[in-house]
């Protein structure tokens, strides 16, 4: 099968979120606790992983198949502190591709900034599907 | 850490441990003590509902054995979300985490347990790199691995 490569570079259109403090909460509830720690830490933190959710809008042009995806590696890195009830707006954009062995590598980009406009986070996801299962759908990738 | 809800008859399955750092100084690669957590499905539902990820292979065994899984399997973001945890008494001790990566080498199934260790890979004063990793009991290689930084700005 032959593989739609996607489109590098080509960013998705901007999406932007409020940090719902309800939203954080029940997040980080979902994450059992390793160690005791006080509630008012608990409280004002916000989860290393709930940039995740996050999700920007799709990218024109990606195509994805539904099943067979895998999520190979995820990478983060923060710049400033996402604060609950402030807004951040989220683009993507496909960063990387390459075919080995039948199986398509896509490396996903996403930029997170503050409503100031600087820098809030950049996550980076690896994801891996069999090349020539894109045709099947048209999807954002599956967290 | 997490209230029960009343009427909730959820059991949380997690054991839970108390993380203490090493004694300063630390030598290069001190590991540091593990802690152990059974995921369980409830943990699972939980968190799909949470983060949105509604993925049947997470809650549905015929849709993971569709996919050629052995059976339901636990989230990549939740595995990754225990190793933040983890890295939670450097937080407390003033550190902020610039930059966390994993790779996610096999699946992790609900009902396992798992340890959840790591190493100091290199510590200074206002910065340290800890490598980490998730292995499944019984497992010959780590299921998770990944690696945080971190920093203060003013070290005790």
């Amino acid at each position: 099968m032959t593989a739609i490569a996607p489109p590098l570079g080509q960013p998705s259109a901007p999406r932007t979120y409020v940090i719902d403090p309800e939203w954080v909460r029940s997040f980080r509830r979902a994450i059992p606790a390793l160690a005791k720690k006080s509630d008012s830490q608990g409280d004002r933190e916000i989860p290393l992983t709930f940039p995740f959710v996050l999700q920007p809008n799709p990218i024109p042009g990606l195509r994805m198949p539904d099943s067979g995806l895998v999520h190979g590696t995820q990478r983060f890195r923060y710049v400033s502190p996402l604060r609950i009830g402030e807004t951040v707006t989220v683009v993507a954009e496909v960063s990387g591709y390459k075919e080995r062995g039948g199986t398509a590598f896509v490396t996903l980009t996403t930029r997170a900034i503050h409503a100031d406009g600087t820098d809030a986070f950049e996550a980076e996801s690896l994801l891996l599907y069999p090349a020539g299962d894109e045709a099947s759908s048209q999807v954002t990738p599956d967290p | 850490m997490v209230k029960q809800r009343k009427g909730e008859s959820w059991r949380r399955s997690v054991t839970r441990t108390t993380l203490k750092r090493p004694a300063i100084p630390m030598k290069k690669r001190t590991f540091l003590e593990p802690a152990y957590v059974i995921l369980e499905q409830p943990d699972l539902i939980r968190y799909a509902a949470a983060s949105g990820d509604y993925n049947p292979i997470h809650y549905d065994r015929e849709a993971a054995r569709a996919a050629g899984l052995p059976g339901v399997v636990v989230h990549g973001m939740l595995n990754m979300a225990l190793l933040a945890e983890y890295l939670g008494p450097w937080v407390e001790d003033g550190y902020r985490v610039e930059e966390f990566h994993v790779r996610f080498r096999s699946f992790v199934r609900p009902g396992t347990k798992l340890a959840i260790a790591g190493t100091v890979q290199s510590e200074t004063d206002d910065e340290v790199k800890i490598a980490l990793q998730i292995t499944a009991e019984g497992a010959p290689h780590a299921a998770v691995t990944g690696e945080a930084l971190l920093r203060r700005d003013h070290p005790e």
